[in-house]
């Protein structure tokens, strides 16, 4: 079972796991309230146990200006009352851009909880840069395992990507998470944060 | 572990379905071991008498003596019974090669006789399986004849394979390349003795330096992934994983996530274990080689010596590509460099002895090149095409790779059979030589990396 985005993100945050500034709310009037919290560009994501894949089904809005919200909110609740009536709520949350990596963490068959990590948003399936090291990892663990990807030669704040898949592998571990996807994991010079993610217990 | 010194080192073993006729496996695996094993063997078959020479016995029951090993080559459905009689017996192990068990959904039958081994705390080898072949005991229960399939001299390469015809194969390339070897095990369904236990028993073998592993998948993941942490702390695995696409592997699979196919967690498990992951069957060997004959270098910096300047560039552009680097030869080397070699000869790095060397400016170089601090290891180019480099290049190899035991020293040579021929006779000596400067340099860079993980190398 997916368990709800919003709880998703709070358990990144219980494990030090950098997240976008965002409030969860479950109306529209809550949604404006929160402009009061957050500085433009916005990125507007439904929380539904029954969307998986949000941006195809048009569950993604992006709110550039304050004055945009309205409209935005109320087409974002059209396209996913198409697919479904449970949903939870909307993600408000300032909008993360740089380069993508992503974090993904399974259950394999064999070897049991895994983590992976490599290049994320539309180069995951392109490239295949994706590196899988066995639950709990270390430190010299991590290092090895950034260093086995292409993408460690474009990567920045390797500590901090470093520090992060540390604390997703506990994640797994200690919440009996089965399946997890940071994608993306957006990494600058200042952050490695996880602008979005799925978690399945 | 000391446990399965009974398959590799029995004092006396039944051949159970030793057949009288030539080509049947029953008659072949006899053979083996009348030809090279030491201890006691009985043959066991209800309807003959004697067997080359020895006398065959109507049960194991009736062998008046003990008996360590039991090779079993009969039809599945009497396997049980032969099994309970060796443990009535006290035999210690059986190999059973027949087939006709879980490989054919019959899970009943091999739950059986791991029932029947396990009443009187007898080890299992297969069922389904070549078996074992062990180039100092001489167990050897690989059913091809020694006219398709030569057996390998002794060495220190030990080879675990979930495929027995593979094994068998590598078997025969290993003799006809000179490739020693220590053990060969075919797992087949592995009812009870699995790859777990015996990477840890190798790992533990004076006989063994080198453990080579084909794997196509485990009933136990966290237990190998330990396994082979532990061996890999004391001597190198070397490994490949068949079954990369997952085409034809069952349906069941979970696919949770559409990129991990279990090819890349194996292969991710393996780098976490320390383990040296090999693409394919060519790598896997040539770098098992290296690890084999040289010793581990103590940095990752090397020198190119060359009578073909093609190849030099080849070699470096390796070793820039794989992130190796090239030696810096001190001033003392290059001078004394500079005074062997010709002067339209290159002494840097790679040192180009150009087309008209021989032998003996090979030595020269050679010994300048190996005892420079500077260098971690040497890679050897030579053309044999150049009519000025006789066979005694061979020997200059030999003792200069002697007199500097810590610095690896690899090969190569491209051509046909007189190149051959002397590829030959240096993996006789134990000089891993390749045909291509991608290949050697690959075997190389495993060196290293090894040499890294086990602390050898500081950062």
């Amino acid at each position: 079972m997916k368990i709800p985005d919003h709880k998703a993100y709070s358990l990144l945050k219980k494990y030090n796991i950098t997240i976008p500034k965002q409030v969860f709310v479950e109306d529209l009037k809550a949604a404006r309230e929160a402009l009061g919290k957050l500085s433009t560009p916005l990125v507007l994501k439904i929380d539904s146990p029954e969307i998986i894949h949000k941006s195809t089904a048009g569950c993604v809005q992006f709110v550039y200006s304050v004055g945009e919200l309205d409209a935005k909110y109320k087409l974002l609740l059209r396209n996913a009352s198409r697919k479904t009536k449970k949903i939870d709520g909307v993600i408000v949350q300032e909008l993360i851009e740089g380069p993508e990596y992503m974090i993904g963490s399974k259950n394999d068959e064999q070897f049991g909880a895994v983590i992976c990590f490599g290049l994320g948003g539309i180069h995951v399936e392109a490239l295949g840069d994706v590196v899988f090291r066995l639950i709990p990892i270390k430190k010299a663990d991590a290092k090895q395992l950034i260093d086995d990807t292409r993408a460690k030669s474009i990567l920045k704040s390797r500590s901090r990507v470093l520090k992060t898949l540390l604390n997703a592998s506990r994640l797994v571990e200690k919440e009996g998470v089965s399946e997890m996807d940071i994608n993306p994991l957006i990494v600058n010079d200042k952050a490695a944060i996880a602008a979005d993610v799925r978690i399945i217990k | 572990m000391g446990s399965l010194d009974c398959i590799f080192k029995p004092e006396s073993v039944a051949v159970i379905g030793a057949s009288r006729e030539p080509r049947k496996f029953g008659h072949i695996i006899l053979e083996n071991f009348v030809r090279g094993f030491a201890g006691r063997i009985y043959p066991v078959n209800p309807g003959v008498d004697e067997l080359m020479g020895l006398r065959c016995y109507k049960s194991i029951l009736d062998v008046p003596d003990t008996v360590d090993l039991a090779v079993i080559i009969i039809p599945a459905k009497y396997v049980r019974k032969a099994v309970s009689e060796c443990g009535q017996k006290g035999v210690k192990a059986a190999v059973i090669i027949s087939g006709g068990f879980s490989e054919i959904g019959e899970d009943d039958r091999e739950a059986g006789i791991l029932e029947a081994a396990k009443k009187y705390g007898m080890r299992l080898v297969g069922p389904n399986c070549i078996g074992v072949f062990d180039a100092y005991s001489r167990v050897d229960t690989m059913f091809s004849p020694v006219y398709r399939q030569d057996r390998p001299f002794r060495g220190n390469i030990s080879f675990i394979s979930q495929s027995g015809a593979y094994g068998t194969a590598i078997m025969d390339k290993a003799a006809a390349d000179n490739m020693g070897i220590s053990k060969f095990v075919s797992i087949g369904n592995r009812v009870d003795v699995d790859e777990i236990e015996l990477i840890r028993y190798l790992g533990e073998d004076p006989n063994t330096d080198v453990v080579v592993l084909y794997l196509e998948g485990t009933k136990n993941g966290r237990g190998l992934f330990r396994a082979l942490r532990e061996v890999t702390r004391k001597k190198p695995v070397v490994a490949m994983k068949g079954g990369r696409t997952g085409e034809g592997s069952d349906a069941t699979l979970s696919h949770t996530a559409s990129l991990a196919g279990s090819f890349e967690v194996f292969k991710g498990m393996f780098r976490q274990a320390g383990v040296i992951v090999a693409e394919n069957s060519e790598e896997l060997f040539d770098l098992a080689r290296a690890f084999s004959y040289v010793s581990l270098p103590r940095g990752r910096r090397i020198q190119v010596v060359t009578n073909a300047g093609g190849f030099g560039v080849m070699s470096t552009d390796e070793i820039i590509e794989n992130k190796l680097e090239m030696a810096e030869l001190s001033k003392k080397t290059l001078k004394k460099v500079k005074g062997v070699i010709p002067p339209y000869a290159v002494a840097k790095n790679p040192i180009d002895l150009v087309g008209d060397a021989d032998s003996s400016r090979y030595e020269r170089v050679l010994r300048s090149v190996m005892a420079d601090d500077n260098v971690d290891a040497v890679f050897v180019v030579m053309l044999l095409q150049l009519s000025s480099l006789e066979s005694d290049i061979v020997d200059v190899l030999i003792s200069v790779g002697t007199e500097f035991p810590d610095t690896p020293l690899l090969v190569c040579t491209t051509g046909g059979e007189f190149t051959r021929v002397h590829t030959r006779m240096m993996e006789k000596i134990s000089i891993p030589t390749y045909p291509t400067p991608s290949r050697g340099i690959k075997a190389m860079k495993a060196l290293i990396e090894y040499a890294g993980y086990r602390g050898f190398i500081k950062n």
